[in-house]
């Protein structure tokens, strides 16, 4: 189990002044096997929240998995993928799986080459030479393939066409086992809600929604929905703005 | 007898041909520039141990001959060896570590390795090596020079 407890973050002293921290009293547990879809606007704390979890940055709170702090002992235990890419650029598919395989002694190697052949990627060509998609591909084999039980994705989809997304969220379905979890951090809400078990909303560095899929089917309501409900979204501030923009001319 | 593969030591799809050909080059120019500077003092000071004799004709040895200290002579000339050993050192900080940072963030996956040191490790262990090799080299050079210095110089100059 992921526990995430009272953890906050501020990049500059004027956000801790002022209040505005990148992340505020985070409190969220995300037990085993789940597949959380982590969504917010643009600067809401996602990515923030999962470097924290990482290590990469300080933060105030607790973070630990299974009532351990996450330390070099247990790292192994989460993998990430990131639209930033983690990748060595002067090196081929193959000499990745070569550093993975030495440095993760759970990686699925069956899994790899699966993946490698489904997504139709070069084994020896440089990384540096594959597209941003096929980039996007690979790092997200290599964190589905490390042998994690909490694999972290950073909107890992931007810059891929929908057919590849659409494929990938069917074999990601099929491959995962019982005990791997999912935090997925997108703004593709409408492609996930078929396939996420929970919807985590964070706004302004704060968790504001936490439902489980379940729920929103018995309600009925969509995930889209819900995050609009949530968000107290006003559907008229695009015609509104545009009065205010044209002067009420259009 | 067993091959060290340096790739381990350095961050994954360096080009370590290239750093080595630069440390060689380097080495080159400062032994070149150390030669240079060293022999051009001894040169001179080797000279001004001799006079013209009374006939002019042949050069002696002056009666109050002194050659001036070995550490005189060298003065500045293995000051470039110490600099190449600075440069190896940024080196580390300037290239190695930036290179998980420029383009591909592959110091997410480094930060996240069970095995702790290996990000130093890969980072600074080349750039020390050859801050090494730089300073073993220029005791080897200060050791040549010291011997040339004995070799030379008349027994009786010696200061």
């Amino acid at each position: 189990m992921l526990e995430i407890n009272n953890v906050s973050k501020h990049y500059t002293l004027k956000q801790k002044i002022y209040g505005n921290d990148a992340l505020k009293q985070i409190d969220l547990t995300i037990g085993s096997g789940e597949i959380v879809g982590l969504f917010g606007e643009n600067g809401a704390g996602k990515t923030t929240l999962m470097k924290c979890i990482l290590g990469f940055l300080p933060y105030q709170g607790q973070i630990t998995l299974d009532g351990a702090p996450i330390t070099h002992s247990n790292i192994e235990r989460l993998s990430f993928a990131t639209s930033e890419h983690s990748l060595f650029p002067n090196l081929t598919a193959e000499a990745h799986r070569q550093f993975y395989q030495e440095h993760f002694p759970r990686f699925i190697d069956k899994r790899f080459t699966g993946l490698m052949d489904f997504f139709e990627l070069p084994m020896h060509k440089p990384l540096r030479g594959f597209s941003t998609g096929q980039k996007n591909q690979f790092e997200v084999i290599l964190a589905l393939c490390q042998g994690a039980d909490y694999i972290l994705m950073d909107e890992p989809f931007a810059g891929n066409d929908i057919f590849n997304r659409e494929d990938f969220y069917k074999v990601l379905l099929g491959i995962l086992e019982p005990n791997e979890t999912i935090l997925l951090s997108t703004h593709l809400i409408e492609e996930v809600s078929n396939f996420i078990s929970r919807a985590v909303l964070i706004r302004q560095g704060q968790i504001v929604g936490d439902v489980m899929a379940a729920e929103l089917e018995e309600s009925g309501t969509p995930l889209m929905a819900y995050i609009k409900q949530t968000y107290h979204y006003s559907a008229d501030r695009v015609s509104r703005a545009l009065d205010d923009i044209t002067g009420g001319e259009v | 007898m067993t091959r060290i593969d340096l790739s381990r030591y350095a961050p994954p799809g360096t080009n370590i041909r290239q750093e080595i050909k630069v440390l060689c080059a380097g080495l080159f120019c400062a032994a070149c520039c150390a030669v240079l500077v060293y022999g051009i003092a001894l040169r001179q000071a080797y000279a001004d141990l001799f006079e013209l004799s009374y006939l002019g004709v042949e050069r002696v040895l002056r009666p109050d001959a002194v050659m001036p200290p070995f550490d005189v002579l060298l003065h500045r000339g293995l000051w470039l060896f110490y600099l190449l050993a600075l440069g190896a050192l940024a080196n580390a900080v300037l290239f190695h570590l930036s290179y998980y940072t420029g383009g591909s963030k592959s110091i997410y996956l480094m930060r996240r390795l069970p095995q702790r040191w290996e990000l130093i490790r890969r980072a600074i262990t080349l750039p020390l090596l050859g801050a090494a090799i730089c300073l073993l080299s220029a005791l080897a050079l200060r050791l040549l020079f010291l011997g040339v210095y004995y070799l030379i110089t008349p027994p009786q100059c010696l200061p």
